[in-house]
């Protein structure tokens, strides 16, 4: 994974007045890194994408560039995450849905970790992260996919670091399910 | 290998999974030219614009048709910028002021917006390409021309909304949709409010046709408030369709519903409805133990399919779980499928069942209604506090 790139401060003083020049180097510096999210998050990730830039950009002036995250690409990341969130809760009545025929993503007889070339496959993998229900699909994307850490998921999530790492567990035990291996 | 070796061949395959992807470039500049609307600064209301003519609607296109044009940032005597608005959805998120026809919409939080069609898609098409002027504090005039035939649908989703026209002012509430529907011939626009889209009824009142000047124009404009209804009806929950003609027979219901009844006889279920009215077929199944639901046996049964779905056939199964619980702690747990042939997944067929399966939960959980919004911020939506888990 490449370094979260940093901003100098005369583009993001610019961005911040409301350059449109400047806003347009923000989305194709960090727009790859939130629609990676949006894509794996949420069901509607084309109106999630505008919808968490819309809030980086009113948000903008919040950001300090020293402060803790230390980049603005961990900023954005984070504000797209609480944004995602935020999204889910709105919806989270609404099922979700599996169009994808379930004998195909189970094979039982199959080592779950093992493709042809004794590696996931990646497709193989993205399919079975799209259907884990959503709470544990953010959890495993932001955690191992995106590298936040248990403290920021469990500020995001507003449960201890015990619970997210439980439930990153038995979010891994599903994923595996679905992918045709481990016991329930 | 062991199930820690799984779990640590997982997280390392996890982590090679790329964390950015490229940004489509229709979505990027969709984007871009929202980010740019919103930051549009100039004074003064803007001018209404008459709508152009002549352009290619966008109106087969998924998403939004958005684009900004004629926009200078900074110079106070720069014209406003202006939007083209096509048929689709868009999110307004601010302090916004929009004027259509005689009234106004002083939006303040974020809204929904939704051009869609009251005539057939090809005529409306045209007549919804409605053009949007911004300006500081960004108030938007939709040309009243423009929106002659077409069906522009507000959805307050946080914050305040206040919609004035002759007849005074009313605030919206969280969740609440303006409808306002304009007749083909280019008179005002006719508003309409009370659908809690998309999952509420939609519920137009009378209340347009009370400026209505003769009782042939009253029912005039109500035919124009019940035509604006059924294209929100049949845009928010579809229309059912056929049952395709080559489908197996162990997908209709002669077979399927049998069959399905009979898997209330497996572990971890207390029940199963069977709903056959239209394509697919629904089953809804109710756990033995809410608390800690086991549908392994209800999900081995489906994978394992009918057995009368010829061997080789392709089946898509659909499978939505929820668990409820009211403010009493007493919990619910339910688990809903359907079981289709692929091929017939069209968009239509998708956005029924998706409607479907939340009026089954909706059913399954005491008839209480399945809120967009959280209840703190939709107070009095729900009969009880739900909360709802996904597993």
């Amino acid at each position: 994974m490449r370094p979260l790139p940093s901003p100098s401060p005369a583009p993001l003083a610019a961005a911040l007045a409301g350059d449109p020049d400047a806003r347009a180097a923000l989305l194709e510096a960090h727009g790859p890194r939130v629609w990676a999210l949006c894509r794996r998050l949420d069901p509607e990730p084309e109106d999630a994408y505008q919808d968490v830039w819309l809030c980086v950009c009113s948000e903008l002036h919040h950001f300090v560039p020293d402060d803790r995250r230390g980049s603005l690409g961990g900023w954005i990341q984070t504000i797209a995450a609480r944004r995602l969130v935020d999204r889910h809760r709105r919806r989270q009545v609404r099922p979700l849905f599996r169009a994808e025929p379930l004998p195909e993503l189970v094979a039982p007889d199959a080592d779950p970790t093992a493709g042809a070339e004794g590696a996931l496959s990646r497709a193989r993998l993205e399919q079975a992260l799209a259907a884990l229900p959503e709470a544990q699909r953010r959890l495993v994307v932001l955690h191992h996919v995106h590298e936040e850490g248990v403290d920021a998921l469990s500020a995001l999530e507003g449960v201890p670091v015990g619970t997210i790492k439980s439930r990153l567990s038995r979010a891994r035990a599903a994923l595996l399910r679905l992918l045709g291996g481990a016991p329930a | 290998m062991t199930e820690t070796e799984q779990d640590d061949a997982l997280q390392a395959a996890l982590a090679q999974l790329p964390d950015e992807e490229p940004v489509p470039a229709a979505l990027q500049a969709r984007t871009r030219a929202a980010l740019e609307a919103r930051s549009a600064v100039a004074p003064g209301r803007a001018p209404r614009r008459p709508a152009p003519r002549g352009r290619a609607p966008a109106w087969a296109a998924a998403g939004l048709a958005i684009a900004a044009a004629a926009f200078t940032l900074g110079a106070h005597l720069a014209p406003p910028a202006r939007v083209q608005l096509g048929a689709g959805q868009q999110v307004l998120d601010g302090k916004i002021s929009v004027q259509i026809g005689e009234g106004t919409l002083d939006l303040d939080g974020r809204a929904q917006i939704t051009v869609g069609a009251v005539e057939p898609a090809a005529t409306a098409a045209r007549r919804a390409e409605a053009e949007v002027s911004m300006s500081a504090p960004q108030p938007l005039a939709l040309a009243g021309s423009a929106l002659a035939g077409a069906l522009v649908t507000f959805t307050l989703l946080e914050g305040s909304a206040l919609w004035t026209d002759a007849d005074g002012s009313r605030p919206l509430q969280t969740g609440e949709a303006l409808a306002l529907g304009g007749p083909a011939s280019g008179g005002p626009a006719v508003p309409s409010t009370g659908a809690r889209a998309p999952t509420g009824a939609a519920a137009a009142t009378p209340g347009a046709a009370r400026g209505a000047t003769s009782p042939e124009e009253q029912i005039r404009r109500l035919e124009l408030e019940l035509a604006a209804t059924r294209a929100q009806l049949a845009q928010f929950g579809g229309v059912p369709g056929a049952w395709p003609a080559d489908l197996a027979p162990g997908l209709r219901p002669a077979q399927l519903r049998p069959w399905a009844e009979g898997l209330a006889a497996l572990p971890g279920v207390r029940s199963v409805e069977v709903d056959c009215e239209e394509y697919p077929c629904m089953l809804t199944f109710e756990a033995t133990d809410p608390a800690d639901p086991d549908w392994s046996a209800v999900r081995a049964a489906l994978e394992d399919q009918h057995p009368a779905v010829p061997e080789g056939t392709q089946v898509s199964v659909g499978v939505s779980e929820a668990t409820m619980e009211d403010d009493e702690g007493s919990a619910q747990s339910t688990l809903i499928a359907w079981l289709a042939d692929p091929a017939s997944l069209d968009d239509a067929v998708r956005q029924r069942l998706h409607v479907r399966v939340q009026d089954l939960l909706e059913d399954a959980h005491g008839g209480a209604p399945a809120p967009p919004l959280p209840p703190s911020e939709a107070p009095g939506a729900a009969r009880h506090e739900l909360s709802v888990e996904e597993r």
